[in-house]
């Protein structure tokens, strides 16, 4: 019984870790809280859903999915983001990126409607527990080609350069509005991934992404904000106490779950500011 | 045309006109040191010739203009600007600092040991992130950076700041050995009049966003 809720703690872990990884990527080359990232990674889920009803088999769906949410990602930065980030003050992003978690779920209720759709388990024949640790190695092995990519070739580190210090990057020659274009992008890729190794448990509807948004917020803030391997590790915390503390502790069960991110983030901002691995400013001591 | 022209150059922040009718010329080869008080507008012209401040008038180099373009095309022009503010990427190791800077993968080991000839000490920090190096040690990175880009025009705003007195000296005859040997033509602005005069072909006093007086070499 522990091992299975361990498991399963595990896989929704990883879904949150995945959209916990895409706020950092995005809050990272833009200096943003992308508040719409959950509703992105819903578009794509029901892309993905699109694809699968309309007979594309899942492992062919889930690239096209992701090189869909991508582009998205990428043309959300162009279109809004880059208008915005240069407003006076801090508001008018976080505005621009909640009217567009706004608009992004109105259009999606309006084009599928509001019912719960099944969606296929990227390992229907597997027991619960072992999809759910399968699904959570699949996060694991993206996530990790995706740290390659960053940690080892040459876009990675103009990536991690304009992450650093956009002026000076910009300043070296590095054309940092369109690298700023492909952190969104990859970063709306990452949470389409959290969308389609949730939706199998979650059932696929408008609001799927708005509870999951709270969990990857609550990682993000546990693994500290600046920090894309303090975010994977937040969303496994995070997906594991959740499930433990629904199981186990009576008065939360399955209604006061919700609760237990947001004591989480309450706890991290009062004790550990900077998070678990939030990284202090690198200056010499 | 070679070099550096700018004619009228004109830079305000918001209603403040800080630049007001900047003329100057900074030849093949070239060092020209701007000096002058606190707020003269020093700065302000440096970052308006790298594109961080937007500005009105002529600035062409090599005949090409460069003014409303942005940071990073004026860079790709090979016009480099090392700020005050030190110019590094803090967690980023003094290799990958480099890297960023070098022209191409496949030469990167011999660029490292071309740069190593003007700045040594950067070789036993390559793996240490840049932002633990000491001030004098990230000014040397990021002009090295700088250098491997092998920039037409390097734009060096106080790179003497906060060094030690030897430390000056060694940065000084690392610029004019990098201007004497690969030609970079450079504009310095620095308050440290006496050293920065030494390797310098001319000189401009600005006062109140304006040339108050140019030197060449044989006035002084």
């Amino acid at each position: 019984m522990f091992f299975q809720q361990l498991a399963e703690g595990l896989g929704a872990g990883a879904g949150y870790a995945a959209l916990a990884l895409a706020l950092v990527l995005a809050y990272r080359f833009t200096g943003i809280v992308n508040f719409a990232q959950g509703e992105l990674a819903l578009l794509a889920t029901y892309v993905a859903w699109q694809l699968v009803d309309s007979g594309l088999p899942y492992w062919a769906a889930l690239p096209v999915t992701v090189a869909v949410a991508f582009t998205a990602g990428m043309l959300t930065e162009r279109v809004l983001i880059r208008r915005v980030e240069s407003a006076p003050g801090p508001i008018s992003p976080v505005v621009a990126t909640i009217g567009l978690y706004v608009l992004v779920n109105a259009l999606a209720a309006l084009v599928w409607s509001s019912a719960l759709r099944a969606f296929p388990s990227p390992f229907p024949d597997a027991p619960a527990g072992l999809a759910a640790l399968a699904a959570a190695g699949l996060a694991g092995l993206v996530l990790g080609a995706l740290a390659l990519v960053v940690r080892h070739t040459g876009l990675g580190l103009v990536m991690r350069a304009v992450a650093a210090d956009p002026r000076t990057a910009r300043l070296s020659g590095i054309r940092v509005g369109q690298v700023a274009a492909l952190g969104w992008g990859a970063a709306s890729a990452v949470g389409a991934l959290s969308g389609v190794l949730l939706a199998p448990s979650l059932f696929l509807e408008p609001a799927m992404m708005t509870g999951v948004l709270v969990y990857a917020f609550a990682a993000a803030v546990l693994g500290g904000f600046d920090s894309a391997p303090g975010a994977v590790a937040g969303g496994l915390i995070v997906g594991v106490t959740e499930t433990l503390c629904g199981t186990y502790l009576a008065f939360v069960g399955a209604d006061l779950k919700i609760a237990v991110p947001l004591v989480l983030i309450v706890a991290v901002l009062l004790l550990r500011p900077r998070g678990l691995f939030g990284t202090a400013p690198v200056e010499r001591a | 045309m070679s070099g550096l022209r700018v004619s009228g150059l004109r830079a305000e922040y918001g209603a403040a006109r800080v630049l007001h009718g900047v003329d100057l010329e900074v030849g093949e080869a070239e060092i020209a040191v701007l000096t002058g008080p606190n707020g003269a507008g020093k700065t302000t012209l440096l970052r308006a010739l790298s594109g961080l401040v937007r500005a009105r008038g002529t600035v062409t180099l090599d005949g090409v203009r460069l003014l409303g373009r942005r940071p990073e095309e004026i860079a790709r022009l090979g016009v480099w600007h090392v700020t005050q503010e030190g110019g590094t990427f803090a967690p980023l190791t003094v290799r990958e600092n480099l890297r960023v800077g070098a022209r191409s993968g496949r030469h990167f080991a011999a660029d490292l040991e071309w740069l190593f000839g003007y700045f040594p000490v950067l070789q036993a920090h390559l793996s240490q992130p840049a932002g633990t190096l000491s001030g004098g040690e990230q000014r040397l990175l990021a002009i090295g950076r700088a250098l491997l880009a092998r920039p037409r025009l390097l734009l060096l705003d106080e790179p003497l700041r906060g060094l030690a007195p030897r430390a000056e000296g060694v940065l000084f005859q690392a610029i004019h050995a990098i201007n004497r040997h690969e030609g970079t033509m450079m504009i310095i602005v620095e308050h440290h009049v006496a050293t920065a005069l030494r390797i310098a072909h001319r000189s401009y006093v600005v006062e109140s966003g304006k040339i108050a007086d140019l030197r060449t070499r044989w006035r002084w």
